[in-house]
């Protein structure tokens, strides 16, 4: 399996998608900041506490993006110009070729998230300090959340890539199970409480649930203003968000495998 | 050259409703070159990636140095080599690139040998060419490389001079014959090329429709593929009946354009011709043909039913 992630790797390097994708998801997430410092940002006391959970709600897609177009390209790729085929000819078993390439796919998404959630909260709280807007903890908790969804629908992806072999049903199918749900919702007309109860479901739901901050009141604190928000996660919807994503995860990666391990590879 | 390194039993593949491999069995020991022959379609391609763990058997088993569990296939195939069907190859890289990824894919550790490999197949020099710029013998070249990587014991090559221009089927064919030599690698190779096959194969598989046709070895082919004398008489079929009844003589069939042809007992062509001639059949020309493999391949997969008359098949077309 070690030989498989090294190759994958070298390839990773050699590949010009995987960078003209780091570049627009990043040029992205750039204008998306611009976009939210100059609505929600400007004439505030800012701090780190403060811009993170402002920016965060805005960064779904990005994370999204990041989750969809790697673990697809993975996964899928090399069905299209048989290079997969190598390593089982060459005396990897299955499990490794899947599982390896799983690894790969979802450890590069997830770097890249976090290279995205770092600047999200290491710059402003650089310039500015922490504050006393939302605790480092809630913070911490909720993007641990955010990082199994992630890895939930990367799993998905890479069942859908490998079921498929082709890394764009696997990016069609990703970006479908992200949006459809907030689709349903919004036709439907759900009221907030009952899309909460229902969030554990979907990766999309889930996320936008623990990146928003919606209460929040005004306190004035060392001479200042101070936006202080007020939402918290509770730890009975927390642990049912992280135990259905890791549960979620492990069905996706066993279905995806069941079927490659006995397909026909051509 | 007694240990036997690749053993297929009971072979059988269905792709939906069609039987791709039939019940094929047989072995292959260390040190062999093995052939496998058959028309497009025979089925071939299919055996290999077997072999390879790309397709899974419907029923039937595939053994490696005598291991039969997905562990030890795997294990075995980490000493053996694959050339399947068009070369894979990342078409955005080059050469290079595309071994130095096979190398890791592979686990060798020694990235000198892609120099080596690829100055052995004639693509030292593509430098910064992409492969997807590379025409179809170079690719096939670059899958000979990629083949030749790890130093295996065993080579298994589908097609592996197809493209080739003719000095390049020579090269292949001599560093084959070397490497079977030298290193004591045992072959697998199917080819179309029959001529080609011939000149290095110690033993040949002849595939049709899924179906194992024939096993021979170089040997026995080379006498099945000797000559037989051909009479052309005024009366066929007394002749036939004749050669069986008076002389004995059962090892012969009766070509499309009535000629017999006789497999045996041509060294004594002077009885042939007295005892015919004595019982009414002037023999109008009699002649030795010398066969060649491309025609008992073309026998074995053209006409499945092209068996030796027997006298009562003859009796009753009379």
């Amino acid at each position: 399996m070690l030989n498989i992630i090294r190759s994958q790797i070298y390839i990773m390097k050699r590949d010009i998608y995987y960078l003209w994708a780091t570049g627009i998801v990043f040029l992205y997430f750039g204008a998306v900041s611009i976009e939210t410092f100059d609505s929600y940002l400007a004439g505030q006391d800012l701090s780190g506490s403060f811009i993170t959970p402002v920016i965060t709600a805005d960064m779904t897609y990005v994370f999204l993006m990041f989750a969809v177009l790697f673990s697809s390209r993975i996964a899928g790729w090399d069905f299209t110009d048989k290079t997969l085929n190598y390593e089982i000819i060459y005396g990897h078993k299955r499990s490794s070729v899947y599982f390896g390439r799983a690894i790969v796919g979802i450890g590069t998404g997830l770097i890249r998230s976090a290279a995205v959630a770092a600047l999200i909260v290491i710059l402003p709280t650089a310039a500015f300090g922490w504050g006393w807007s939302v605790p480092v903890s809630e913070i911490v908790l909720r993007y641990s959340i955010i990082a199994l969804e992630l890895i939930r629908l990367m799993a998905f992806v890479i069942m859908v890539s490998t079921i498929a072999r082709s890394n764009v049903a696997g990016a069609f199918a990703g970006f479908a199970a992200f949006f459809i749900p907030v689709i349903v919702t919004a036709m439907l007309n759900l009221e907030e409480e009952k899309v909460k109860s229902i969030s554990f479901l979907s990766s999309c739901l889930s996320i936008s649930e623990v990146s928003s901050f919606e209460n929040y009141t005004t306190d004035y604190i060392l001479g200042k203003d101070v936006t202080i928000f007020l939402d918290r996660l509770e730890p009975q919807f927390s642990s049912l968000l992280a135990v259905t994503a890791i549960l979620f995860t492990a069905v996706y990666l066993l279905i995806g495998y069941a079927v490659f391990r006995k397909a026909d590879i051509h | 050259m007694d240990k036997t390194v690749i053993s297929v039993k009971e072979l059988t593949k269905q792709f939906m409703k069609q039987k791709a491999v039939d019940n094929v069995s047989f072995s292959i020991k260390e040190g062999m070159i093995c052939g496998l022959i058959g028309p497009n379609g025979a089925g071939k391609t299919t055996i290999m990636k077997i072999l390879g763990g790309l397709v899974l058997p419907t029923q039937g088993s595939i053994q490696l140095y005598g291991g039969f569990s997905e562990k030890e296939l795997a294990h075995a195939r980490s000493r053996m080599s694959f050339m399947i069907e068009t070369p894979y190859a990342k078409a955005k890289m080059t050469a290079k690139e595309n071994l130095t990824k096979q190398c890791l894919q592979k686990g060798v550790p020694d990235l000198k040998r892609i120099d080596e490999v690829l100055e052995i197949v004639g693509l030292g020099d593509t430098g910064k060419k992409k492969v997807g710029n590379f025409s179809l013998g170079m690719r096939q070249r670059l899958g000979i490389a990629g083949a030749l990587l790890t130093k295996p014991e065993i080579m298994v090559l589908d097609e592996p001079v197809n493209g080739l221009d003719p000095e390049g089927i020579v090269e292949v064919r001599e560093l084959l014959l070397r490497l079977n030599r030298d290193n004591h690698i045992t072959i697998l190779i199917s080819s179309h090329i029959l001529a080609e096959l011939s000149q290095m194969c110690t033993d040949y598989m002849f595939i049709n429709k899924g179906k194992m046709v024939s096993f021979r070895s170089a040997e026995e082919l080379r006498k099945e593929c000797s000559d037989y004398f051909c009479i052309h008489t005024d009366n066929d079929s007394l002749a036939a009946a004749v050669l069986s009844e008076k002389m004995g003589i059962t090892t012969f069939d009766t070509a499309d354009d009535g000629s017999i042809r006789l497999f045996d007992n041509f060294d004594d062509i002077r009885t042939v011709s007295k005892t015919l001639y004595e019982n009414g059949v002037i023999p109008l020309t009699m002649y030795v043909h010398e066969a060649n493999l491309e025609q008992y391949y073309m026998n074995m997969v053209g006409d499945q039913n092209a068996e030796h008359y027997k006298i009562s098949d003859i009796h009753n077309e009379a």
